[in-house]
Formats: C-alpha cells, sequence, structure tokens
C-alpha cells in the first residue's frame, strides 16, 4: 500500500504539473482545485489498487529474498525433491528448502518494505517542486478564469430570473404562446450556458429579445386580423340595415346578440345570407353561424357560435410577455455593466479621418476598433484599451449583422464622446489602430482640405513601405501631389 | 559420508583450499576465488596481468593444495603444436623400431599455458580441443586426456609486440578471464617477507582429483530459481547488439556479444559461488559476481567505445543494470 500510495503520488504530482501548465495555455477555471484533486486521487486510487492487488506465492517470495532470504524462499516454491535425478540432487533440494524454510522463520516481518518506494518518493518531490514553481509564477490565464467565473455566476442568476419571468408571464397566455416561450426560455437557457465570454452571452440576450418581439408581432398581427373582421362584420350588418345585430357585433356582446338574432324574420335571415356572401374569412364565418339561428336554430346558439368565430382571433390579444421583456432588458444592462466597454466603429478602410463610436459601454468604456474591410463592422476592444486588432473574427457568430444589432449606434448611450482612429501596419494581416480624441463626428462631414493632406502622407508612407516598383511609387507620390495641389 | 554431508562439508573445503593458497600467495583473494570458482567449475582459465604479479606462481600452489599434476609451457613464436600436443617417435625396441606416442605437456591435469599470446595461431589452435573435448587428436588416434583437467594460460597486456592475439573461438573456451592487479603497499610487504624474507611458509595438500570431481558434481545439482537463470540468461542476450530489445550500451559500443558458452559458464561458477557462500541455492548476487569474469573476454568492443574511453567493466555492469 505504502508503494501504491508513493506511485499515486509521483503520478498525482504528474498530473498535477501537467494541470498547471495546461492552465497557462489555455483558460481552465478552478486549475488549481483541479491540479489537487489530480494529486489527490492518483494518490487514493494507486493505494487502492496495491492494497486491492493479489500478490502471488512468487511475489511474495521475490519481496522477502530482497530482505535477506537470498532467493531462498523463489526458489524453494520453484524446486521440488522428486524431480531430482539422482540422490545428491534430491538431498541438494531438500536441503534448500529447509534452508528457506529456517531463514524465513528467522525473518522480522516487520523488516520487508516496499523495494522500490525510494524512486517514486524522488519523482514526486521533482514534481512538488515544479509545482511549486508554477504556482509561484504569476499566471495570466488566471484573471481570465476568474473573469469567467464570474460571468458563469451572473449567467447562471440571469437564466434564474429568466424562468422566473416566464412563469409570470404565462399567466395571461394561450397554451401555444406558453410553448413558445417555454421554448425561447429553453434556448436562452442553453445559449447563456455555452457562452464563454460576454458577447456570447449579449449575442443570446439579442436572439431571445429579437424572438420575443417577433411572437409579440406575430400575435398582435392576428388580433388585428380579428378586429378588422368584426368591424367588417358590423359595417356589412349596417349597410344591410341590421343595426341592431351590427352594434351587438361592434359592442362584442353575446347577450344582445342572442336577443337579436331571438326575433329574427326570413327577410333577415336571408339578408344575413347576403351579408355572409359579401364577406370572407371569420366575418364571413361569423355571420353564417348568425344565419344559422333564422333556420329554426337556437338564436343563443348562434350568437355564441359567432361571437367565438370572432373572438378566436382576438382570444389573448397582443401577446403580454412583460416580465420577460424587462428580464432581458436587466440583463441587457448587467451585462454592458461588466465593464467591458462593446464598442462598434464603422470603419473607412484605411483612410484616416474615419471615427469610431463609442456603443453601449456600461462604465464608460470607451474602446475603439476597427475592421480593414470598408464599411465593415467590427466589435470593440474591452475596457478602456483603446487599441485593437483590427483582423476581423472568422467564427460565423461575429458576423456583421449580428453585430449591427448588438452594437447598433442608435442604442448607444447618449454619453458618446467621436474618436480619431490612427492605424499602423504591424505586419503582414495586422492593422494597429490607435483611438484618440476625434476631429469629426459620425454624423456630420469632415472639410476636405482637412484631411487630404494626412490622407496624402499616410498613403505616401504607405507606398514606401510596400513591395512596389520605384515607378510606381513614383506614380502614388505623383498622384497626390497632384490632388493636394488641386486643393 | 552421507549426503547431507558432503554437501555441508563443500563450503568447508572450500575455506581450505583459499587458506592453504593464501600462505603462499598474498593478496589477490579476489583472483584466488574466481580461479578456484573456475577450477572448481571445470573451466578453463585466462589470466591477465603485467610480468612478476605472481601468476605462474598462483599456478603451481593450486596444483600443489590439489594435488593435481602440473605441467608448464612457455608459449614462443617457435613453439609448434607437436611440442604441446606430443607426437609419434621412433624408437627401437628388442623387435626392431616402432612408432611410440610421447605425451606433450599438455598430458597434464594442469596445464599452464605461460604467455599464451607469444605462440602462432597454429599452436594457440592446438591447444583447442584439449580445452574443450579434453583429448588430444594425434596422427588420426584421438588421445583422452587426464580429469580433471584445465587450462590456465596467463598473458600480459602491455607488451603486444610480436604477440599473436587469441581469436575469438579460443578465447571462448575460457570460462573466466581474470584481471590480475598489481598488488598494494601492505601485499607487496606480505610478498616481500614471503619471498625474500625469512617465512618458509608452505601449502599443504588438501584434496585430490576424485574430491575435486565429487565438488564438480555436488555444484552442479544446486538447484536454481526460474527469475535467477532468467536474468543470466537476459544478461547474455544483453551484449548481443543486434538484438532488437539491446540496450543503448551495447548497440552504441559493442561490435559482437558474448556465446550461449557464456550462459552455461555463468550458471556453472555462480553455483559453485552459492555453495561457498553457504546457501544452497543460486542468488542474483552470485550472477552479478562472476559475470565480468565470463564477459569480458567474450565481449568486442566497437570503434565508438574506444574513442570515447570506455572500458568494459563498466559496460558489463551498465548491462547487468539493464538486465536486472
Amino acid at each position: 500500500m505504502v508503494r501504491g500510495a508513493a506511485f499515486g503520488l509521483a503520478a498525482g504530482m504528474a498530473c498535477a504539473l501537467v494541470m498547471l501548465v495546461l492552465s497557462r495555455l489555455v483558460m481552465i477555471p478552478d486549475a488549481k482545485s483541479w491540479a489537487g484533486a489530480a494529486l489527490a486521487a492518483a494518490g487514493i486510487l494507486c493505494a487502492l489498487g496495491n492494497m486491492l492487488r493479489k500478490v502471488s506465492d512468487r511475489d511474495a517470495a521475490v519481496q522477502a529474498d530482497r530482505c535477506g532470504l537470498m532467493e531462498r524462499a523463489a526458489t524453494a516454491l520453484d524446486v521440488s525433491p522428486d524431480e531430482a535425478a539422482d540422490e545428491i540432487g534430491r538431498a541438494m533440494r531438500e536441503m534448500q528448502i529447509r534452508d528457506a524454510c529456517e531463514a524465513l522463520e528467522n525473518l522480522d516481518p516487520k523488516k520487508i518494505r516496499p523495494g522500490s518506494v525510494r524512486r517514486p518518493l524522488a519523482a514526486a518531490g521533482i514534481g512538488c517542486v515544479l509545482c511549486a514553481v508554477m504556482l509561484l509564477i504569476p499566471n495570466a490565464m488566471d484573471r481570465k478564469a476568474e473573469d469567467f467565473k464570474a460571468l458563469q455566476v451572473k449567467l447562471n442568476r440571469m437564466t434564474a430570473e429568466a424562468e422566473q419571468a416566464a412563469k409570470q408571464d404565462e399567466a395571461g397566455l394561450t397554451e401555444a404562446e406558453k410553448q413558445a416561450l417555454r421554448k425561447l426560455t429553453e434556448d436562452l437557457k442553453r445559449d447563456l450556458v455555452r457562452s464563454r465570454d460576454e458577447a456570447d452571452a449579449m449575442v443570446a440576450i439579442d436572439r431571445a429579445e429579437k424572438r420575443l418581439e417577433q411572437m409579440q408581432s406575430s400575435t398582435a398581427g392576428d388580433a388585428q386580423k380579428a378586429m378588422e373582421a368584426a368591424q367588417a362584420l358590423s359595417e356589412a350588418l349596417s349597410r344591410a340595415g341590421l343595426d341592431s345585430l351590427a352594434q351587438a357585433v361592434s359592442a362584442g356582446d353575446e347577450q344582445a346578440l342572442a336577443q337579436a338574432l331571438a326575433g329574427m324574420d326570413a327577410e333577415t335571415a336571408e339578408a344575413l345570407g347576403k351579408v355572409a356572401e359579401e364577406l370572407s374569412g371569420e366575418a364571413k364565418e361569423a355571420a353564417e353561424a348568425m344565419a344559422s339561428a333564422g333556420e329554426g336554430g337556437d338564436a343563443q346558439q348562434a350568437a355564441s357560435e359567432a361571437m367565438n368565430t370572432l373572438r378566436q382571433g382576438q382570444a389573448g390579444g397582443t401577446m403580454s410577455a412583460s416580465a420577460m421583456q424587462q428580464a432581458l432588458q436587466s440583463m441587457k444592462a448587467a451585462m454592458s455593466g461588466t465593464g467591458s466597454g462593446s464598442d462598434g466603429s464603422q470603419s473607412g478602410g484605411k483612410s484616416p479621418g474615419s471615427s469610431g463610436k463609442s456603443g453601449t459601454s456600461g462604465q464608460g468604456g470607451s474602446g475603439a476598433g476597427s475592421g480593414d474591410g470598408a464599411g465593415q463592422q467590427m466589435p470593440g476592444g474591452s475596457g478602456t484599451d483603446g487599441e485593437k486588432s483590427a483582423k476581423p473574427r472568422s467564427d460565423p457568430k461575429y458576423r456583421e449583422s449580428t453585430y449591427e444589432t448588438i452594437y447598433d449606434p442608435e442604442k448607444a448611450d447618449a454619453g458618446f464622446r467621436d474618436v480619431m482612429t490612427e492605424q499602423k501596419r504591424l505586419g503582414e494581416d495586422s492593422i494597429q489602430i490607435q483611438a484618440g480624441e476625434g476631429k469629426g463626428t459620425v454624423d456630420g462631414s469632415v472639410p476636405y482640405g482637412q484631411v487630404v493632406g494626412e490622407y496624402a502622407r499616410t498613403e505616401t508612407q504607405s507606398a514606401d513601405s510596400e513591395n512596389l516598383t520605384g515607378q510606381q511609387r513614383e506614380w502614388v507620390r505623383e498622384y497626390f501631389r497632384l490632388l493636394t495641389e488641386q486643393n | 559420508m552421507d549426503m547431507n554431508s558432503e554437501i555441508r562439508g563443500f563450503a568447508e573445503k572450500y575455506e581450505q583450499l583459499r587458506g592453504e593458497i593464501a600462505q603462499e600467495m598474498i593478496g589477490q583473494a579476489d583472483v584466488v576465488e574466481h580461479l578456484l570458482l573456475a577450477v572448481i567449475a571445470g573451466g578453463n582459465v585466462l589470466l591477465e596481468g603485467v610480468p612478476g604479479l605472481g601468476k605462474t606462481h598462483l599456478v603451481r600452489v593450486l596444483s600443489k593444495v590439489m594435488d593435481l599434476p602440473f605441467s608448464r609451457i612457455q608459449f614462443t613464436p617457435d613453439l609448434m603444436p607437436a611440442d604441446i600436443t606430443g607426437t609419434n617417435i621412433l624408437v627401437r625396441t628388442g623387435s626392431g623400431n616402432e612408432f611410440r606416442f610421447q605425451e606433450g605437456p599438455l598430458f597434464s591435469s594442469i596445464v599452464l599455458a605461460d604467455e599464451i599470446n607469444r605462440a602462432t595461431p597454429k599452436t594457440q589452435a592446438a591447444l583447442l580441443e584439449a580445452m574443450q573435448e579434453h583429448s588430444v587428436t594425434v596422427a588420426g588416434e584421438t588421445r583422452k586426456l587426464p580429469e580433471p583437467y584445465f587450462v590456465l594460460a596467463t598473458q600480459n597486456p602491455v607488451e603486444q609486440e610480436g604477440t599473436y592475439p587469441l581469436p575469438e573461438a579460443q578465447l571462448d573456451r575460457f570460462m573466466f578471464k581474470i584481471l590480475v592487479p598489481f598488488p598494494s603497499l601492505e601485499e607487496l610487504g606480505g610478498i616481500m617477507n614471503l619471498t625474500v624474507g625469512e617465512s618458509g611458509k608452505e601449502a599443504r595438500r588438501v584434496m585430490g582429483a576424485e574430491e575435486l570431481l565429487a565438488m564438480r558434481e555436488t555444484a552442479r545439482r544446486v538447484p536454481i530459481a526460474a527469475s535467477v537463470q532468467e536474468f543470466a540468461l537476459k544478461l547474455v542476450l544483453a551484449t548481443h547488439p543486434e538484438q532488437a530489445d539491446a540496450p543503448e550500451t551495447a548497440r552504441k559500443y559493442l561490435r559482437f556479444g558474448a556465446s550461449p558458452r557464456a550462459a552455461q559458464a555463468i550458471l556453472s561458477t555462480a553455483r559453485v559461488r552459492a555453495l561457498n557462500q553457504g546457501r544452497y541455492n543460486v542468488a542474483f548476487e552470485d550472477i552479478r559476481y562472476v559475470a565480468p569474469a565470463c564477459l569480458r573476454h567474450r565481449l568486442a568492443l566497437n570503434f565508438a567505445a574506444v574513442t570515447e574511453g570506455k572500458d568494459m567493466e563498466s559496460i558489463i555492469s551498465g548491462l547487468m543494470n539493464f538486465s536486472d
């Protein structure tokens, strides 16, 4: 068991070391706890495994021989006096077995110590030192892991809030709407759980908000349609001179409608039939239901049927999900309040003077970013960091449309400030954007004369640093010389 | 004497042999130990050391304590095979002349082949049959040599000019190659007292040929555990650089490995040592003790080993650790 524990300790140290090294390369939440758990688990498992392992007679003999028996016990297990070829051989084997038995009798079991404990313990010691060194050297990933953990806590809380809000909203909804809202909540929950950062969470919340808006506008359309049908029926009835019926339909009063239908004569029934022919959809169905009262039918039932037909469309009216809406709004506010100044700035390619604009910054983060493609929107840097690589992210979920929605400048706080960007070419595929105080405004115009000089200077410098022929460089210089002269 | 007493008496007799040899041989305990192991196991021994270390004297003392016929051959470049094996000579008898076989110095129980590497390969090769088969064939007639029979050869490692290094086939016939070191200050003082002083101690006979053969038979019966035997065999296999699982040391520094005779030598001498130590079984320790003497003349270092200054002892030690 001691040997197993020693091996386990060495193995655990190796696992812990691997975990600590990995935590420097990739973000692993609670890496130190995991490393500790790996150490403990390996030690216990190896000790248990060693304890449960069945030790054969031969292994026991070899172990005992290591304690001074000098292979006596192992040999005694291997030889048999009966197998000896002659008398002297038999005598020798008997003496050997007797000798081994005597040596075993004199052996102190306490002296039997695992043979190779020293090596695993030395390995564990080295591992321990390396782990300590790894723990002492600051790890940049720790901060990220802590942020991620905080985000997870926040997302869990948000998920719970969203579920509660959905339950509150369910009270006044139809079954279909309830189903849709539950689906939306489930999807939101799943997306939030999968979120790796604030941007992911924002995308998820925004998607949910959009879906909720769509659901609401869809139900609003149905209610409108039903109202229009009632209106059309009422107007048709008025035109046909059936004012009492028109009033009852207009008021939505089923009782009044039943009374009006009760005293209906054949002429009225015929008029109702004509009205039904004029109409379509729910209005037609309601008119037909009303007409059925004149053919010896039950006026009360006909009225009920007609009103039901009209009510069907406006059963719930516009879907009410205010709690959910509020929850989503507060989630967005909470997300933007984490300090990551989300920002979207429109880039004018390489042209200087293109201004960035702070986005939905929560705590005054005035990050600025720029894409290197014309008119492309990019997510901004986090916090107050004013630098951001201009290389667009290839992840499909960060497509332009997504960011247009989330970082729509129109939704930005009023307190934004304009920024002026200056680009610096770092390498083949990277452009650094330096944000600073802006010279222009987003919607305003900048006089051409103010920017053309800088434009010319930047492009001439770019031409000099590019792999161009002398003649090509000369063309660029000539072009900008003429351009500035014209001005 | 019953079997048990005979087995128990083995170690006692061995101690007596060692004690008597020590009367005339100061120091060199390890050399004496190895020599006795090989002789009791029935093998030939190659003693290597600079002149004047008492190699020849040791063999003489051995023949005295074992009471065995001894002959000494000083190998020289002009020594011919017939000089050592014997030859048919024409002798005059009463009925006329006839050829009669005149036995050479090989017809003795202990043959000391002094400076064996000075003789030509032809003469060296004449020893092969005697060493392995314990017989001599002259003019188509094979003659058995007396038992026990063993060749103890010496060679000087420093004077290599005008010598004929022993071929691998002949080296393989030697059970042990024993390196005779220079004596320490204390041992040197003892040697001086013994040889040029007053001391006149002489070794006495301890046993005869019969007893030696009986000891050899007893040693052959010592049981050996499978794991111990496997260790010895793995060690021999590990000396082969061409083996797929050969250790890095063998691959890097050895030209070729030991033959199965090496494994035989290791196991038979380890058995003798086990009895000497008062055990009735072979231990790993015995294998480790005899292996260097069994392997050092059976392995050949390659050019890389020579240029890197590797010696055979460290390589064998590395191989033993690998096989463990």
